[in-house]
């Protein structure tokens, strides 16, 4: 199911939000949604279930949410950790969703296991860890088998396997034709999960791309190389006009090809100790990004 | 139909839900029983009607515990932040709002209903002591109770809804009845004489336990129920009720 938000907006007092934001989720596609804190991601979220009420809309196949008459199958959402009754125990806050879209108490039963829940599925849910709450919350979100998942930070508190079994679980969930957009402050994670990015600071859009394009497009210098002459190598690149970065032994150079480099270095006498194509990460980038625009900032160490 | 399915498994998979249901029951058994476990001389041996057993076991107490049940409909979804979750689930927000309203009635009605039903099969088997049941006044004394507490339910969950804070929706009409009414009627009496008669919680209780009607209307009609509801009680209760699903609709789910 293909989703469109088109110019949603969110004003709190005289503070925007968020501010005239659109963009489209491709079906089959895991699409991170990244931005620092207090830059509107959950209002964003919250906007496009009419959760909030604001500017804009987002239709789910050009139709808007409250058009379709079972929605938990159109769309699954787990906007915190801890939204349960800490009295209902985790079967009954399931069988709870289940009504809207009449699930069946076996499915029930079923994604219980699947989320490994099962020993405790008739526990208080008060008394679930963070992580055990961050599952019953995906539980909830995959219930009815949603074309559509919309989730918020599902990856807190989770221990490494289970961010692994998250990670291969979205991942075929996209697979099989469904949009999934999770927002997270696990940048790493987000780089082995997510196949496109949505960057957004102060409420506007920074980015809506591959994460590969984006590491690329943000990316100053392609190409590191250690040589015995470093000195003369920079001043041969800076004669082509070349940018080069100087760390020691170690040129950070902006240039795309290294069978290039390689080749202006044997020219010219230089050995080649190392050479290497640089590529930054997903968090390297954000954080540059991101630098300029970050609403909270926190002191230096 | 799926939004009172999930009402129910809502309310229904609540322990406080049962908890106070049980309560307001026993509560009322408790106050019949009381004076006969005491041995004291209360019923007069002659029959007893609804009329004779609202008052003292029905307004009083069994109010407050369905109120609470009224309260928790909304209040423990602000509180826990579950109304994101509801509200995900019905983006039609007076499909939630009637469904849950609608499920709450039907439900402290159904409470209301066993906890008569119980108070009659133990003045009946007491009928030594009670004098046995009098049914003659039993549908009009039933539902002007029944029709108090759906009022007053309402205004329960105007208030919690229009303020998003569960104790006060108990608490505010508890405190309207018991105490602010009647200082300001203390107050403002000498120069509003009329004053009482606009205070609606006042009204309203005067209404249900009787006591403003008795001598002067007929008590056996059902008719006369529907026209002697007190309109301040009535009018307040709805227009706070009807001012709320504005906002409802309105505002953020938060």
């Amino acid at each position: 199911m293909r989703v469109e938000c088109i110019g949603l907006g969110k004003s709190f007092g005289s503070k925007r939000a968020v501010n005239d934001l659109s963009f489209v989720l491709e079906p089959g596609v895991v699409t991170g949604f990244l931005g620092p804190n207090g830059s509107g991601k959950s209002t964003t979220l919250r906007l496009m279930l009419d959760l909030d009420r604001g500017d804009g809309e987002t239709l789910f196949d050009g139709k808007p949410l409250t058009e379709y008459s079972s929605i938990s199958r159109v769309v699954g959402t787990h906007l915190d950790a801890k939204l349960f009754h800490p009295q209902r125990t985790a079967r009954s806050h399931l069988r709870m969703l289940a009504a809207e879209s009449r699930v069946s108490d076996e499915r029930v039963d079923e994604i219980i296991e699947y989320v490994g829940l099962k020993d405790v599925a008739k526990k208080r849910a008060k008394t679930f860890s963070l992580g055990m709450a961050q599952r019953l919350g995906l539980a909830g979100a995959v219930l009815a088998d949603p074309k559509v998942l919309l989730l918020d930070e599902p990856a807190n508190g989770l221990d490494p396997a289970t961010i692994h079994w998250l990670r291969d679980f979205l991942r075929q969930y996209a697979a099989m034709g469904r949009s999934v957009l999770v927002s997270s402050h696990l940048l790493s994670e987000m780089e082995l999960m997510a196949e496109r990015i949505i960057v957004i600071s102060k409420g506007e859009l920074l980015a809506n791309e591959s994460v590969n394009d984006f590491i690329k497009r943000n990316q100053s210098f392609a190409l590191a190389v250690r040589v015995d002459l470093p000195d003369s190598l920079q001043s041969i690149l800076a004669n082509r006009g070349i940018d080069v970065q100087r760390d020691g032994d170690l040129l950070k150079v902006n240039m795309d090809s290294p069978r290039e480099l390689g080749n202006l270095c044997f020219d010219n006498s230089i050995r080649v100790w190392e050479l290497y194509e640089e590529r930054g990460s997903l968090e390297q980038t954000f954080l540059e990004l991101t630098s300029q625009s970050e609403e909270y900032k926190i002191g230096g160490v | 139909m799926s939004v009172l399915i999930y009402e129910w498994r809502r309310i229904s998979t609540l322990r406080s839900t049962w908890i106070l249901s049980g309560l307001a029951l026993g509560q009322a058994l408790l106050i019949l029983l009381l004076p006969l476990l005491l041995s004291v001389e209360f019923y007069q041996n002659t029959s007893t009607s609804l009329n004779d057993l609202i008052p003292i076991t029905i307004v009083p107490i069994f109010i407050i515990f369905m109120s609470t049940i009224a309260g928790a409909a909304f209040g423990h979804d602000y509180r826990h932040g579950t109304i994101r979750t509801s509200l995900s689930l019905f983006p039609n927000r007076l499909e939630l709002l009637f469904g849950r309203v609608t499920l709450v009635l039907l439900f402290t009605t159904f409470v209301y209903a066993m906890t008569v039903l119980a108070l009659i099969f133990t003045v009946s088997v007491w009928s030594s002591a009670t004098g046995g049941f009098d049914w003659t006044t039993f549908a009009p004394a039933f539902i002007r109770a029944l029709l108090y507490m759906t009022i007053y339910n309402l205004g329960v969950l105007a208030i919690v809804m229009l303020t998003r804070i569960q104790a006060l929706g108990i608490v505010g009409p508890l405190m309207m009845t018991l105490a602010v009414e009647g200082i300001v009627t203390l107050i403002l009496s000498s120069r509003y004489p009329s004053i009482s008669d606009y205070m609606p919680y006042s009204q309203g209780i005067n209404w249900a336990i009787g006591s403003m009607y008795e001598s002067t209307s007929d008590y056996t009609s059902v008719t006369s129920v529907f026209t002697s509801i007190p309109l301040p009680f009535l009018g307040f209760n709805v227009t706070l009720f009807l001012i709320a699903i504005w906002l409802f609709h309105r505002r953020d789910a938060s």
